[in-house]
């Protein structure tokens, strides 16, 4: 048996490079979280307070959308290769999805990084910055680049799933009558509702905020822009988890010495997110005037059913560990947990990035109801929360995977066991500390995105315990936290510059009820590609179309669109012209 | 070792969530504790997760075998 290079010395190349694209990324901004940290409690304070939304920019774009996604083009493309045991059509083609994704992404971080500058230079007659949060809201103004980037970066990750795509086609065509592996099903339908989402926010940026930002329409309609924005918003966060539930699929039972507990019911999580992850984004818009109450409610009811694949997801995972620990001579109701392999970083990171996930889950459910959402909007409970989601399940997961993956795409084996574990615990143990207070915090009305928390003649009472040490509790978390990056990046950059040597087999789990015991059905993509989107008319056209009729397409009356017209009518001159002759 | 080491490790991190709310559930029931009392209080059960482990033997559930 051998290792991912040895199978795909091209492919593995590219693996290394996105990864090594989403470890940079993660460096730098995990820099600015525990700078906004120390900052917000005024502990130390290294930036100028007007500059923090600069920072805040920076760190959201780079871990939220750079790390996670160059992260998961790179698992995906190991996923759909070893699943299919089949080469990408083109390495040329492949670099140049990857390469468009590092231009875009270098174009929107540069357009960030201006804003630092006292004098930033000016580009196409407009000062370069973006301090825009990794949100764009309007108005909030960023500089061109930013967006250009940002629509280069997500065109790279279309063609990067056309490419995967097109391999599986090519497969199918060989294996009309197999069943897709379970890995490259869960790549696929994890692209598909990435197309349809990213859509809303492609529309959001190419038709409206690029041309306002180049000065070409005067104005945008605020709600609808923020509306498409949410189209992709809530999608997007299911873009990061689903690798970490790929791993936690397909590596876990593994780690764990047995099998996935069932194939049909990973199938089944998978098509549910495609069915439902994009027509819920309104939920990020329970406190928006202009989208009627009805609308909110049936987007609270489909997120409430999203519970549902997350749930599947604990109990399947769950159930394949205890089944690999009883394999390895477990016993007892619980007892059995202490022949897990606790001892690998892979193992142990994964597993608890999952228990932290189901805390996320409940703090979600109180996000997610209309009602008591009012109370924790906008709070710091909101960054708690998220810092378990996309700041742990899924950051930790892949830096766990990371201490797998890395000797698979070398051939080197993981420089320190014990580094890599110890690195996990850190993680966890400054999440608990920091995402707790924050959440505490929230309750009390500490705001998010602000370098001042603290307003004058009002202060924010403790519940139990004060405020000051709840800034304490979360500058201790932000500290284990930047420890535990640092010992991250020097274990990656160690194996890296090792030698090569012995390295675990590339393969994945195999399954206790196979893909024979589901249903054909499942592997309809056609079919659930078609559900999703009757999903989204449903839930998307009233309450877009009353937004644009309230509030034009391009802001109140027609003011915006003054420049369009203009080009427009040329056109229908010159189609009147070449008619009349 | 009643259990590996690294599952020690782990077991400590997973009482320390535990330990942080400890405040809050001791303020439910009308006692208030200090910052330092919960440390302290703290540390006394980190102490006697690790005085458990290192006592005693593993009943076969334990280490798991050197791989
Ligand atoms: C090194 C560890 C980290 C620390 C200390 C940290 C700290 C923070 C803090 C304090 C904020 C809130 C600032 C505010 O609202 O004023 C924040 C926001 C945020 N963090 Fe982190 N973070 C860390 C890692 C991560 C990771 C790994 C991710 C995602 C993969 C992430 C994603 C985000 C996002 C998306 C925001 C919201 C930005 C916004 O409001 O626009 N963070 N972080
Ligand atoms: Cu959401």
């Amino acid at each position: 048996m051998t290792s991912y290079i040895d199978q795909f010395p091209e492919e593995a190349r590219l693996v290394k490079a996105a990864m090594v694209s989403a470890f940079l990324a993660l460096a730098v901004g995990a820099t600015f979280g525990l700078l906004q940290v120390l900052h917000r409690t005024g502990m130390v304070r290294v930036l100028s307070s007007a500059d923090y939304y600069t920072a805040l920019t920076a760190h959201g774009v780079l871990l939220a959308l750079t790390f996670t996604i160059f992260f998961l083009v790179a698992l995906f493309t190991w996923g759909i290769t070893t699943s299919l045991d089949r080469n990408l059509p083109s390495m040329r083609f492949a670099w140049g999805w990857y390469g468009t994704m590092v231009v875009g992404a270098l174009m929107a971080v540069v357009a960030i990084f201006a804003g630092f500058l006292t004098e930033p230079p000016t580009l196409l007659g407009e000062e370069l910055s973006a301090s825009v949060l990794f949100t764009f809201y309007a108005p909030l103004q960023a500089h061109p680049l930013f967006y250009l980037g940002l629509a280069i970066f997500v065109i790279g990750t279309w063609i990067a799933g056309y490419d995967w795509f097109r391999t599986y086609w090519a497969w199918k065509r060989d294996n009309p009558d197999e069943r897709t592996p379970l890995p490259a099903f869960m790549a696929l339908t994890t692209m598909l509702f990435w197309w349809l989402s990213s859509a809303g926010v492609a529309i959001a940026i190419v038709v409206f905020l690029l041309p306002w930002s180049l000065g070409i329409v005067d104005s945008v309609n605020p709600l609808l822009t923020r509306t498409l924005f949410w189209f992709f918003g809530h999608a997007v966060v299911y873009f990061w988890l689903m690798p970490a539930y790929m791993l936690w699929y397909i590596l876990l039972p593994k780690l764990s010495g047995g099998k996935l507990f069932s194939d049909p019911l990973a199938r089944v999580v998978f098509v549910l997110f495609l069915l439902l992850s994009t027509p819920t984004g309104i939920h990020h818009q329970y406190m928006d005037p202009g989208i009627a109450e009805g609308f909110k409610f049936i987007v609270m009811v489909n997120t409430m059913f999203l519970l549902l694949p997350s749930l599947l997801t604990a109990f399947t995972v769950v159930a394949s560990m205890e089944h690999g620990a009883r394999q390895r001579g477990g016993t007892g109701k619980l007892r059995w947990l202490g022949k897990l392999p606790w001892r690998d970083p892979v193992f142990t990171g994964m597993a608890l990035s999952g228990l932290l996930f189901a805390a996320a889950g409940f703090s979600g459910m109180i996000n997610a109801g209309m009602n008591i959402n009012y109370l924790v909007h906008n709070t710091f409970w909101i960054v708690g929360h998220f810092h378990l989601t996309v700041g742990t399940a899924v950051a930790l997961t892949f830096m766990a995977g990371s201490y797998w993956f890395i000797p698979q795409v070398t051939g080197k084996p993981l420089w320190n066991r014990t580094a890599g574990l110890v690195q996990v615990l850190l993680w966890f143990l400054g999440m608990v500390f920091m995402s707790n207070a924050m959440h505490r915090a929230g309750l009390l009305g500490v705001p998010r995105r602000t370098a001042e928390p603290q307003y004058e003649n009002f202060a924010f009472e403790g519940a139990i315990g004060s405020v000051g040490e709840l800034d304490a509790q979360v500058v201790l978390g932000g500290t284990l936290l930047a420890i535990s990056t640092i010992i991250f990046l020097v274990t990656i950059v160690m194996t890296m510059l090792g030698d090569r040597g012995e390295v675990p087999d590339n393969s994945y789990a195999g399954t206790l009820s196979g893909p024979e015991h589901s249903p054909a059905i499942l592997d309809n993509l056609k079919l659930w590609t078609a559900i999703a989107l009757v999903l989204i008319v449903l839930a998307y056209s009233l309450p877009l179309a009353a937004i644009v009729q309230r509030g034009g397409l391009f802001g109140p009356g027609i003011d915006g669109i003054t420049r369009v017209l203009p080009p427009i009518d040329t056109i229908g001159g010159l189609v009147e012209w070449v008619v009349g002759r | 070792m009643r259990i590996d080491p690294a599952l020690l490790l782990v077991v400590l991190v997973l009482a320390v969530p535990f330990i942080v709310e400890l405040r809050t559930v001791a303020a439910w029931v009308g006692i208030d504790l200090s910052l330092l009392q919960t440390a302290i209080i703290g540390v006394a059960i980190l102490g006697a997760i690790v005085v458990w482990a290192i006592t005693g033997d593993s009943n076969g559930n334990g280490p798991e075998s050197p791989s």
